[in-house]
């Protein structure tokens, strides 16, 4: 049984949409739901090709966990004072979404394609198209390949597993707040109040002397109780 | 023409092409971390092709398993760039990668 081509095409047309999506869109909120909309046409692909149990693997990492995470950390880096993402920067208004050398990365992304097309069109003949196993075709692949992972690829399997586990703890630990930022933190609210104990003290002198140089014994007698009041 | 391991090779490959366009081009992290998602993505496309129309298409699961592992590498690797994200813009308040540009402090 061969693949179903309309549905073939629909999925790698909806994928390639998303993805130019992502890596075009201004705004970086719309590039985060093109990335989901990527994932649900990747997710149709891989299950068009035969490859049900990855394809619902990929629909879950791509639209769901990957999305969430990014989201969670444009919501975390965003300035209240201002918008912090792509597509206003306070600071550089003339830089847009992307970087002025645009047209350079275009030139190395297209390169790297035709690279790839090139080899996948020319050694066509090398890739011999091996029988397909017709029980994956009747029954998909979920099962075998639940069987496979759990047995010839135990071991990969936990390692992930583990990886899974250590990039949870590695990215709380590397997120947290460490000594040195609190430090820095202190150091700054520090100087800052020392800075305005100074600055307050340089208008206090400031206006004791103006007070002062009218002259005579009598106003500069009655004006620190004036500054007092003040 | 029926669909076969070319087919596939396309697709993956522009997905790709994709991904390093974004790479290279956009400025905030977390495009840059989605365009990185990309091109795991395209690299995946390929592995499953080869593993249903290619030379592994008698023995598929291999081919499917490495996706199946590569995609869970790559949610464990998006989890820690955006920690790393964080890390950054509290330490340089931006994640803009041409206003990033001190190497050290």
């Amino acid at each position: 049984m061969s693949v179903n081509g309309p549905l073939f095409y629909l999925g790698a047309a909806a994928s390639l949409a998303g993805a130019i999506a992502v890596v075009t869109v201004k705004d970086m909120r719309s590039a985060v739901l093109a990335f989901a909309g990527f994932g649900l046409g990747l997710g149709l692909l891989l299950l068009v090709i035969g490859a049900d149990l990855v394809a619902g693997l990929a629909v879950l990492v791509f639209t769901g966990v990957v999305p969430a995470v990014v989201l969670t950390g444009m919501v975390l880096t965003t300035d209240p004072a201002g918008p912090g993402d792509d597509a206003e920067a306070p600071r550089r208004p003339m830089l847009s979404a992307v970087l002025k050398r645009w047209p350079l990365a275009l030139g190395v992304a297209a390169g790297f394609s035709a690279l790839l097309i090139g080899v996948a069109a020319t050694s066509r003949g090398d890739w011999e198209t091996g029988p397909y196993p017709s029980e994956l075709l009747d029954h998909g692949t979920t099962a075998t390949l639940g069987r496979v992972l759990l047995s010839s690829y135990a071991l990969p399997f936990e390692g992930v597993g583990v990886l899974l586990l250590a990039a949870a703890v590695g990215a709380t630990v590397i997120a947290r707040r460490d000594r040195m930022e609190r430090d820095m933190d202190r150091a700054e609210r520090e100087r800052a109040e020392r800075e305005e104990r100074m600055r307050r003290r340089r208008e206090d002198r400031v206006r004791a002397r103006e007070g002062r140089r009218p002259g005579d014994s009598g106003m500069a007698a009655a004006l620190p109780g004036d500054e007092d009041g003040g | 023409m029926s669909i076969g391991v070319t087919h596939v090779l396309v697709v993956s490959a522009l997905i790709f092409g994709a991904g390093v366009y974004g790479v290279l081009a956009r400025r905030s992290l977390f495009g840059v971390l989605l365009a990185l998602q990309l091109m795991l993505a395209g690299a995946e496309v390929a592995l499953v092709g080869f593993a249903r129309f290619g030379d592994a298409s008698a023995q598929p699961l291999d081919g499917m398993a490495l996706a199946f592992l590569a995609i869970l590498a790559g949610a464990a690797e998006g989890v820690v760039a955006v920690a790393l994200v964080l890390l950054a813009y509290r330490r340089h308040r931006t994640v803009h990668v041409d206003e990033l540009d001190k190497l050290a402090g």
